[in-house]
């Protein structure tokens, strides 16, 4: 086996801390350099971009009218992206912001028609509100219940659910109890003006009390995602399920009361938009006016931080109202605002990628591998750390030998199943979504459970497996055990044929196999030997765990519902 | 009885028609999600090849260049949805519905600047006639049989060979193969060899391609290259839900876009179908146009959430559907 020192021309590796200021100037930048981006498509387009920025922002500032339909815009939209965000914090994945925000909308509707004038004034308005943060809670609940019972993809089926609600509202305008039908153009009825909310004037500034319930909700969701035990859990069920459910928590009730909370945040949004002025006091069928998609891009460009949220709203909403003017004053239409948002939101995505990853370029004196981690290792703090990057540099070496290959070659000939895969069929992503959706989230947001290792739920797992075989703790020697655990895996895979036909899906044995295998690889490559050891001996522990864990597997059946329960045990005893 | 039975192959063919773009976005999508990608772009996808397609094609009056314009444009945004995801790791949902945001604004900002400034290019009369009289010749003048199966346009027929082809390239090609790897489980795959970014890659751009063609359709056929500010209408996100409905398979995807067609067509064919059939339907007209557009929607979901509650999920869904893969994580 021959090893080369090679390091490709590119590498990128994951990056922990970053400061603040840093991570602000690149998203500010990287908003610049979409408006330049912009502006040169304007250019060709024979536009003259500065007049078209200049104007841009007259739409928004010229004078108070132009302030109060910003403020118009804005709320809905700051409301909505909270309560995606609550979602979001948990890797849960709702983008049925338009649909929960129409069905808030419809359900305030349906009952300020049905209440009438009957009550006073600011507690018809707040009942109004509630039902429809009911509706849209309710809404979304059903795909939450969905999730945690079938899991069922929720993205999709957010998707979905966004469009019947749409035609839902549509078909609205053709009902009596909705809509005046009358000659002409059916309209829908306004609501009574004992639900309408307290417009407060200020001079030609005029705004609602929506926004004092905007306002309140950045800073309560700020104080919830940071203080309370509820955002803590968010935090940690977002990570890693597994984690969570080890802590003790209850993962599925988690799941239902967020997604309840969302869906309520962005019904009330859709009921507070119907009460107030924007809307003009009714409903409308198109009343969303774009803010469900809006939304997933505002909470995502501020890293599902309120306070970002607030100013990312505002920039969207500054956009939006400065473009519709520019309809007017430069004769242009107003889907430029689609093509910036998109434009902006490409480079700060870009740009995201160079706050959590690192790239370096190969250095140009043929630097071996050791020499290139042991400065990593320096620059970076944490234990997990040296270990990840270890395994990188073993697996960078691992691409470059043969024996893979042969096997990738042989299973292409065969043209075997997929699930059928060699010995390195490194399954270490769950069947679930969440394991992998780890590695999105910004290093900032989990700091507490990254001390806990890489992957919390794996190393719980061998934790376990090693309370059941008493072991030494530490390997004491690095090469024999994992060779012969290695053999182990080996003959375990061979011994099994009737594993092998079942290729339809991957049973939970073979997962445990091919991960033990998939280690060993890691283990087996002398390179790693001197840069990392500690990448070495829990390679090593693992094999020995593996391998006592498939002499058990053959046994019999029982031993897996043992194993079951002392994984359960492990994992609280590990919190 | 003759003008009943004209009636139902009206429909049909309305349902052909309206179901090649979906076959095409679907065809597209399912290249895209059996990498591992859920593209959330392909409305926008749809709408950039729609416009580029569209203008290339009616400026030169070439049925070739319209369609190699709305190929390339699909490419184009299929070239961005995989550089963010895939070089740059960005989350595939957002950057999906930037697609979506940034292609349905682009082909509306473009379209409705070139109508303002009265340079938009309408169709000239042969390039029209060329492409609306398609069909195989001699098949398509059986009586009947004729106009519901060999009377389309050309595209139809790519469309179903796309489909065909796409099908037998992901399950019986050793590239498909591959490609599979990287969707199901991206770190097997790396660990045997397999170039999971270069397959992603590979597969996104080209069917981004396929969604393009899709865009062309709706704006060349279903909208008889008008500019209306409505090109798309929708039919990405339907094509989002076929490839549920489909089971990520591209040879089902076939059918299933023609049953979401028929749905679609019969909401401006129910009239004529009830005045046809007046025993029988005429109950339908009571029924709320909106049914039939929420439809689509509605079947989907309850294929989703019947498919999650199987015992044996024996479902098309790439394991590794909506997840990035980073060799230094797995």
């Amino acid at each position: 086996m021959t090893t080369t020192n090679k390091d490709p021309l590119i590498k990128i590796s994951k990056r922990q801390n970053l400061a603040l200021g840093y991570k602000l100037l690149l998203t500010v930048g990287a908003i610049f350099l979409a408006l330049a981006i912009g502006g040169i498509l304007l250019a060709c387009l024979g536009y003259n971009p500065f007049e078209f920025y200049v104007q841009l922002l007259m739409g928004n500032f010229k004078n108070a009218s132009y302030l109060k339909l910003l403020v118009r815009t804005l709320v809905p939209l700051l409301i909505t992206s909270l309560g995606v965000s609550l979602a979001f914090k948990m890797r849960f994945w709702n983008i049925g912001g338009e649909g929960q925000f129409i069905v808030g909308a419809i359900i305030a509707m349906t009952f300020s028609l049905l209440i009438g004038d009957s009550l006073p004034s600011p507690l018809g308005a707040i009942i109004i509100v509630l039902l429809g943060a009911l509706g849209g809670g309710v809404y979304a609940l059903v795909v939450a219940l969905l999730k945690v019972k079938f899991n069922t993809n929720e993205t999709l089926m957010t998707l979905m659910l966004n469009y019947v609600a749409i035609y839902v509202a549509s078909y609205m305008l053709k009902t009596d109890f909705f809509a005046i039908q009358g000659q002409g153009v059916p309209s829908f009825k306004v609501i009574a003006e004992q639900l309408w909310l307290t417009e407060i004037n200020i001079g030609k500034f005029s705004f609602d009390t929506a926004v004092f319930i905007a306002v309140a909700l950045v800073i309560i969701l700020f104080v919830y995602f940071r203080q309370s035990k509820q955002g803590y859990e968010l935090n940690v069920v977002g990570d890693s399920p597994n984690t969570a459910k080890y802590a003790g928590m209850k993962v599925k009730w988690i799941i239902v009361r967020t997604m309840f909370l969302s869906g309520a945040i962005i019904g009330m949004a859709g009921a507070l938009k119907l009460c107030g002025s924007s809307a003009g006091h009714t409903f409308s069928a198109n009343i969303t006016g774009g803010v469900g998609w809006t939304a997933i891009i505002v909470a995502w460009l501020a890293k599902l931080n309120p306070i970002g949220i607030f100013i990312a709203s505002l920039l969207m909403s500054i956009l939006e109202r400065g473009c519709d003017f520019t309809r007017t004053s430069m004769s242009m239409n107003s889907a430029i605002s689609d093509v910036l948002q998109g434009i902006i939101l490409f480079t700060v995505l870009a740009c995201d990628f160079f706050t959590g990853y690192k790239v370096t370029f190969r250095k140009k004196s043929k630097a071996t591998v050791s020499a290139s981690e042991t400065q990593d290792a320096g620059t970076e703090q944490s234990d997990d750390e040296n270990l990840s990057a270890a395994e990188t540099a073993a697996q960078n070496v691992v691409k470059d030998d043969t024996p893979e290959q042969n096997a990738a070659d042989e299973i292409t000939d065969t043209s075997a199943p997929v699930q059928d895969a060699p010995p390195a069929a490194a399954d270490e992503t769950p069947p679930d979504e969440e394991k992998a959706e780890e590695s999105e989230l910004s290093p900032t947001e989990n700091k507490q459970i990254t001390s806990e290792g890489e992957t919390p739920s794996q190393t719980e797992k061998i934790q376990s497996e090693e309370e059941k075989i008493p072991e030494p703790k530490d390997a004491q020697a690095e090469e024999t055990p994992v060779e012969t655990a290695q053999n182990a895996v080996k003959a375990e895979k061979t011994s099994s044929p009737a594993k092998k036909t079942d290729t339809k899906k991957k049973t939970p044995a073979k997962k445990t196999t091919s991960k033990a295998t998939a280690k060993t690889t890691v283990a087996k490559k002398p390179a790693t030997k001197k840069t990392s050891s500690k990448a070495v001996t829990s390679a090593a522990k693992t094999a020995q765990s593996q391998q006592k864990k498939s002499a058990a597997n053959k046994t019999s059946k029982k031993s897996a519902q043992v194993k079951k329960t002392v994984k359960a045990k492990g994992g609280a005893d590990n919190e | 009885m003759n003008n009943a039975i004209m009636q139902i192959i009206f429909t049909f063919g309305e349902a052909i028609r309206r179901g090649t773009p979906l076959l095409l976005g679907t065809t597209g999508e399912i290249l895209n999600e059996k990498s591992g990608s859920l593209n959330l772009g392909v409305e926008g996808t749809m709408a950039v090849g729609a416009i580029t397609g569209a203008l290339l094609g009616l400026a030169t009056s070439s049925m070739f260049l319209a369609l190699l314009g709305a190929f390339v444009g699909g490419m184009f945004c299929g070239l961005i949805y995989a550089f963010l995801t895939i070089t740059l790791k960005a989350n595939q949902n957002v950057t999906g519905l930037a697609i979506t945001i940034f292609g349905s604004g682009l082909c509306l900002f473009l379209g409705e600047t070139l109508k303002s400034t009265n340079k938009f290019p309408a169709y000239t009369t042969e390039f029209f006639n060329a492409m609306t009289s398609g069909g195989i010749p001699l098949l398509k003048d059986i009586p009947y049989i004729g106009t519901l199966l060999f009377s389309y346009n050309a595209l139809v027929y790519i469309a179903i060979v796309i489909a065909l082809i796409v099908w037998f390239y992901i399950t019986k090609t050793k590239s498909g193969l591959r490609m599979r790897a990287a969707g199901e489980n991206p770190a097997a795959a790396d660990s045997v060899g397999i170039n999971v970014d270069a397959e992603r890659y590979k597969n996104i751009i080209i069917g981004s391609g396929i969604m393009g063609l899709g865009g062309v359709y709706m704006a060349l056929f279903i909208n008889n290259g008008l500019w209306n500010t409505d090109w798309i209408s929708g039919y990405g996100w339907i094509a989002v839900a076929l490839v549920i409905f489909a089971n990520w398979s591209s040879a089902r995807a076939i059918w299933g876009s023609y049953f979401f067609g028929l749905l679609l067509a019969l909401k401006s064919r129910m009239p004529s179908l009830a005045s046809a059939f007046p025993s029988i339907l005429s109950w339908t007209t009571e029924i709320p146009t909106e049914l039939f557009d929420a439809l689509p929607f509605i079947v989907t979901i309850l294929v989703l959430a019947i498919s999650s509650m199987k015992k044996n999920k024996k479902t098309g869904s790439p394991a590794g559907l909506g997840l990035n893969y980073f060799r230094e994580e797995r």
